[in-house]
């Protein structure tokens, strides 16, 4: 399918994207550049609502009790059909994620990148005859 | 009390005024000329000498079938915009005079984009849900020869806007600053339609976005629907229906649509001004999304079929209290009914307004404090 491959702006030589995954609206309104974070977690509850799904992991403090956080993605639909579900990364899964920090200090970040401790992998179900074999998982 | 040669002037003035305006705003695209030779005239798509347009049931000309407009996503609005930042320092110089790019060009484009992997499958082989997670929220993009979506005016920019309309401008509000601005927020009313989820207006919403580009049109005896999955909006449209009352105001107008051989034409006026003409999130588009629209506004919209495959769209917009002269963007869409276009349920950009909100006083609150 030669035609219809998925390419960056960036790709053609023409545009750098500098904004943030979350384009629907304004980054800056919402987070702070300068507060940049990097927490791990365990997912409690994926929200593939528009104009942008959100993440809420809960985060062990260092005094034991267990903070909420919401983390921002991209656009759920986009997501869908690329085979990305609301059930794609499992309850329960721990995660480090890496972002930037809402302005008012709220527990609300910007998703920068999301990872899984100790490198481990995540295959997802459902991402169609060119996904992974089944053996994988 | 002029004198009656003073008078004599000004309605010389006056009429010569209206002469080279009318001019300007009928500036007009040549139309779209199918032929079995791919060329500039036809965006390079070639019509097979015989093919024949497929008909409804009813015998309308039929385009129904979805069309999604990330096809042309790589193709900023404006010619030498770059919209999302600056350009590589090894790209060529851009030429505001160049609406095509050469075949050799073209073909280097293509083998560039070829060789890019597919980050979404990629981080998907690899185990990589939470990167692919953030790797596929984009639609797919098909790279393309022309330079810029807006053909007309020839330089491929907006027009400048009337005194009227740098006004109208300035009382726009929404999340997306201008360069430099410092905004604030303490109500609904500081956000724009889109950031509200409401619309993201005309001509914006025909425009390519990184995502939601579900476009689908659906026909019925006497009508003709345009489904816009951003933001879960249908335009309905009457064929040969009569205009009604100007007291009628839409955020994206009343259509009304009539058939010019195999073209569909859509003349859309009735505007409820609002929301911005163009979106920031469209490739090339100007800053702070506040370019406005009057009620005085008029769009013309074309769809013409080339083939199985490909329609030529081309829009129209003419707005004479905004805009100093009219402009037309002209770009080809291809039929993907594979393209599964989802619900977009969005209020109030559901949690953001709040957020928004209590962000901006946090952040005066915290100035504030340090001054004192």
């Amino acid at each position: 399918m030669k035609k219809t491959i998925s390419l960056s702006l960036a790709a053609l030589g023409l545009l750098v994207p500098a904004l943030p995954i979350s384009a629907h609206h304004a980054f800056a309104a919402e987070f702070d550049s300068n507060k940049p974070v990097k927490l791990q977690g365990t997912v409690v509850k994926i929200e593939m609502v528009n104009p942008h799904a959100w993440f809420h992991v809960n985060v062990k403090e260092a005094d034991g009790t267990t903070t909420e956080w919401m983390i921002e993605g991209g656009s759920p639909n986009a997501l869908i059909r690329h085979g990305f579900t609301k059930s794609s990364i499992p309850i329960g899964t721990e995660v480090i994620f890496e972002g930037y920090q809402a302005k008012d200090g709220s527990h609300r970040a910007n998703g920068r990148d999301i990872t899984f401790p100790g490198g481990k992998k995540i295959f997802l179900g459902s991402s169609g005859p060119e996904g992974p074999p089944p053996d994988a998982k | 009390m002029p004198t009656n040669s003073t008078t004599i002037r000004i309605l010389i003035g006056g009429a010569l005024a209206l002469f080279a305006f009318g001019s300007a705003v009928n500036a007009q695209l040549p139309p779209v000329k199918p032929g079995p030779t791919p060329n500039e005239a036809n965006f390079f798509i070639a019509t097979p000498p015989t093919w024949t347009q497929p008909k409804t049931p009813w015998g309308d000309p039929d385009l129904q079938g979805i069309w999604p407009i990330s096809y042309v996503g790589t193709v900023p609005l404006q010619r030498c915009v770059g919209g999302f930042g600056p350009r590589p320092a090894n790209a060529p110089p851009c030429d505001p005079h160049k609406a095509f790019l050469t075949a050799t060009e073209f073909d280097a484009i293509q083998e560039r984009a070829a060789k890019q992997p597919d980050r979404y499958k990629e981080d998907v082989k690899n185990g990589e849900a939470g990167r692919a997670f953030l790797a596929g929220i984009m639609d797919n993009f098909t790279p393309q020869r022309q330079t810029s979506l807006i053909m007309d005016p020839p330089d491929g920019k907006l027009p400048e806007m009337t005194p009227e309309g740098k006004q109208l401008s300035s009382m726009m509000k929404s999340s997306w600053a201008l360069p430099g601005e410092k905004l604030s927020f303490d109500t609904f009313t500081d956000f724009d339609s889109w950031d509200r989820c409401i619309t993201r207006g005309l001509p914006a919403s025909m425009f390519p976005f990184r995502y939601n580009n579900g476009l689908q049109i659906v026909q019925s005896p006497g009508y003709v629907a345009l489904r816009m999955e951003m933001i879960h909006e249908s335009r309905i449209i009457p064929l040969n229906a009569p205009p009604v009352s100007p007291a009628i105001k839409e955020w994206l107008g009343v259509s009304r649509g009539h058939w010019e051989g195999s073209t569909l034409v859509v003349e859309t006026t009735n505007f409820k001004p609002g929301a911005s003409a163009t979106n920031t999130g469209v490739m090339g588009s100007p800053p702070g999304n506040r370019f406005p629209i009057s009620e005085q506004m008029k769009m013309t919209e074309r769809f013409t079929r080339l083939n199985n495959d490909f329609l030529i769209y081309t829009i129209t917009v003419d707005d004479p209290v905004v805009l100093t002269h009219s402009w037309t963007a002209r770009f080809p869409l291809k039929l993907d009914n594979s393209f599964q276009i989802l619900e977009y349920a969005c209020t109030e950009d559901n949690s953001m307004i709040p957020h928004w909100i209590s962000t901006s006083r946090a952040e005066r609150e915290k100035a504030a404090k340090e001054q004192h």
